[in-house]
């Protein structure tokens, strides 16, 4: 087996610019029928994780790059008690850059964005899922839908998908022009606030198609419009409303990899005062189709890589790589978006285990300048929209879910941790258990 | 399930306001959804602590030196307190940086090494600058620095998982007082030598001494 990994191209982005404000950590949960028994689940952890060597990990400077070393220490399940998408110390945490949480009913994966991206994580919260269940004594089959422990570890799992397809060409990118960015009140005590909105994905799904778009169009198409209307009146600026949309490049660019591969795309839908909702669909879709077209994703990964692959970036030392990373990704990065929408689809999980599941959750980290992103999901016919905010301001929440809830009809149900609400704030004198 | 007309959804029965526009809701249901109640996370911070106490006297010492320094000039026009400063300074940086950090005891060493070769620099600068600091400290505290490296490596015999990085690092150090004597900025050419050719050995005894693991060590820590 391999002791040690490069950074992928998506993930040395993160090791420079993470701080307190933007962990770049995410959270996928899995909501069972019962409450969650930590030996068990700590039985699954030393079960699954050598199966997914690329996650155990910790992480080394280089003199030019950070890598990855293996890790065979253990890696302790915890109860959750930190709000979600909290900053990984890896000297806490055995060296490694995730962590599994329970609560409750609720097992938590978070990941340092630099080891893999979503659908990687979903493919280890299901296969932990699936031990879970197993040890507990539960009648489930793979069904060849989840990954088993007793498959060896194949070269596929832990190849880098960038490089794979990287066809050198030299790309100019396109210059864009700084999008609105939300501001708000930073809570009293700086942290997380998730709330999560659940419905009908076939429910969604029709709505979005008469409207004339994916679900992804659509929800994105109703961000922006939730934006405009509840910002517009607060003075909002003329900068166009952005949503960056995060692309799992597995499906046009096969690969079965486990970690980073995923292209963002920004798309914009011009002036949000005179578009009708149906029209703003129609635009963001066919926005969305153009940049996910099998050359427009190879042009990403192109200039992704090309950032990294230039001799000359090459040998600049760590430390100034990562105030230059840092630097790039505030000018042409950061700016450039107001939001992002993160879609990991539909997870399928074989029949035998999602009778014992509740939901999939999955939640974005936010950052100072994208104080409120969203993560969507869905398990059976149950999708969940997650919005995770560092800010008090909830109008853009409360106007999106409305408009699903009054004018398309559907039935939306939400819940939150009540991060700066009164139950936290309660907590403080009378801890209500 | 419990309905927030207000903003026209159904809430989970865990909440007694509605989560998005906080209106009353009625009473307060268990739910399989629930999350931590962040109690922990809640406490008030403390006003005092021991590491905001020493800020705050770190900081006070100065402002106070240097008013003296400054009220006193007529008298004694030297810049003392920039001496006293600097003393400070590292006190307070020894106090956080090494005696209570967490991190590696390689990194500690070199910001030792750093902190104090500054501490020094200063107090030659404030006794007319003989340059003996360039010429005779700097190139022995590299030496230390070099050798305490070398030891720990040896004694947790993990050389070159955790320490030929800091190795390599003191290497370089070990470099500065010859560089100083060749741009002219020290005055005496041996002990500069000595540092480096003290400095160079020890790498040269890591790569004998070392196992097959060197290659690929390197590998991993200069790959471009």
């Amino acid at each position: 087996m391999r002791r040690w990994y490069r950074l992928d191209n998506a993930g040395k982005l993160y090791p420079a610019v993470a701080t307190q404000r933007n962990s770049s950590v995410y959270r996928v949960s899995g909501v069972l029928k019962e409450r969650i028994d930590a030996s068990i689940l700590q039985k699954a952890v030393d079960m699954v994780l050598p199966r997914f060597p690329m996650l155990a990990v910790r992480m080394r400077r280089g003199v030019f790059w950070h890598y990855f070393d293996a890790n065979d220490r253990r890696l302790f399940v915890r109860e959750d008690g930190d709000f979600p998408c909290y900053p990984i110390d890896p000297q806490a945490e055995n060296g490694y850059l995730m962590k599994v949480l329970y609560y409750r009913c609720r097992v938590s994966v978070e990941i340092f964005h630099s080891v893999t991206d979503g659908s990687g994580a979903i493919e280890f919260l299901k296969s932990l899922l699936f031990y879970y269940l197993l040890f507990s004594g539960k009648e489930v089959r793979s069904e060849g839908l989840v990954r088993e422990c007793d498959e060896a570890v194949s070269p596929s799992d832990v190849e880098d998908g960038f490089r794979r397809y990287y066809a050198e060409a030299s790309i100019v990118p396109e210059a864009r022009e700084n999008a609105y960015i939300i501001r708000g009140t930073d809570f009293d005590v700086p942290g997380n606030n998730v709330v999560h909105g659940a419905l009908s994905a076939s429910g969604l799904n029709a709505v979005a198609r008469r409207r004339g778009g994916t679900i992804t169009a659509y929800l994105a198409a109703v961000l922006m419009r939730s934006i405009y209307q509840t910002r517009q009146s607060r003075g909002m600026d003329e900068r166009p409303v952005v949503v960056a949309i995060p692309v799992n490049l597995r499906k046009l660019f096969p690969s079965r990899t486990l970690r980073n591969f995923y292209g963002v795309v920004n798309v914009e839908a011009g002036d949000l005062a005179v578009v009708d909702l149906d029209a703003l669909v129609a635009r963001v879709d066919a926005s969305l189709r153009e940049k996910t077209s099998a050359e427009a994703l190879q042009g990403l990964i192109t200039a992704n890589v090309n950032l990294e692959a230039r001799r000359a970036a090459r040998i600049v030392p760590l430390f100034a790589k990562k105030l230059l990373i840092r630097l790039g990704n505030d000018l042409w990065g950061e700016t450039k978006k107001t939001i992002t929408l993160s879609n990991l689809g539909r997870i399928d999980l074989p029949s035998t285990m999602s009778e014992h599941v509740e939901q999939i959750e999955c939640a974005a980290f936010p950052t100072p300048r994208s104080p409120i992103n969203c993560g969507v999901c869905s398990l059976g016919d149950r999708l969940l929209i997650t919005f995770t905010r560092a800010i008090e301001e909830a109008d853009i929440l409360q106007r999106f879910f409305s408009h699903l809830s009054r004018e398309e009809g559907l039935d939306v149900f939400i819940y939150s941790n009540d991060w700066g609400g009164l139950r936290c704030k309660d907590a403080t004198t009378v801890d209500s258990r | 399930m419990q309905r927030c007309d207000n903003c026209g959804l159904s809430v989970d029965n865990q909440h007694e306001r509605c989560p998005l526009c906080a209106k009353p809701l009625g009473g307060r249901g268990e739910s399989v959804l629930e999350y931590p109640p962040y109690a922990r996370l809640y406490r008030e911070e403390k006003a005092v602590t021991p590491r905001k106490l020493t800020v705050f006297v770190t900081i006070a010492a100065i402002i106070i030196v240097g008013t003296i320094n400054i009220l006193t000039a007529s008298e004694n026009p030297r810049p003392w307190s920039i001496v006293v400063a600097a003393c400070l300074l590292y006190a307070f940086m020894t106090l956080h940086g090494t005696i209570l950090s967490r991190s590696h005891f390689g990194r500690k060493v070199l910001e030792q090494f750093a902190a104090l070769s500054i501490l020094m620099v200063v107090f030659d600068l404030e006794s007319g600058f003989s340059r003996w600091s360039l010429n005779y400290v700097l190139p022995v505290f590299s030496f230390t620095a070099t050798l305490a490296i070398t030891v720990a490596a040896i004694a947790k015999r993990s050389l070159w998982r955790e320490y030929s990085g800091f190795l390599l690092a003191a290497f370089f150090a070990s470099l500065l007082p010859g560089a100083l004597y060749l741009i002219g900025l020290s005055s005496v050419a041996w002990t500069g030598a000595l540092s480096a050719v003290y400095s160079l050995l020890s790498i040269v005894g890591l790569m004998v001494f070392s196992d097959r693991k060197l290659k690929d060590e390197v590998r991993k820590r200069f790959h471009t």
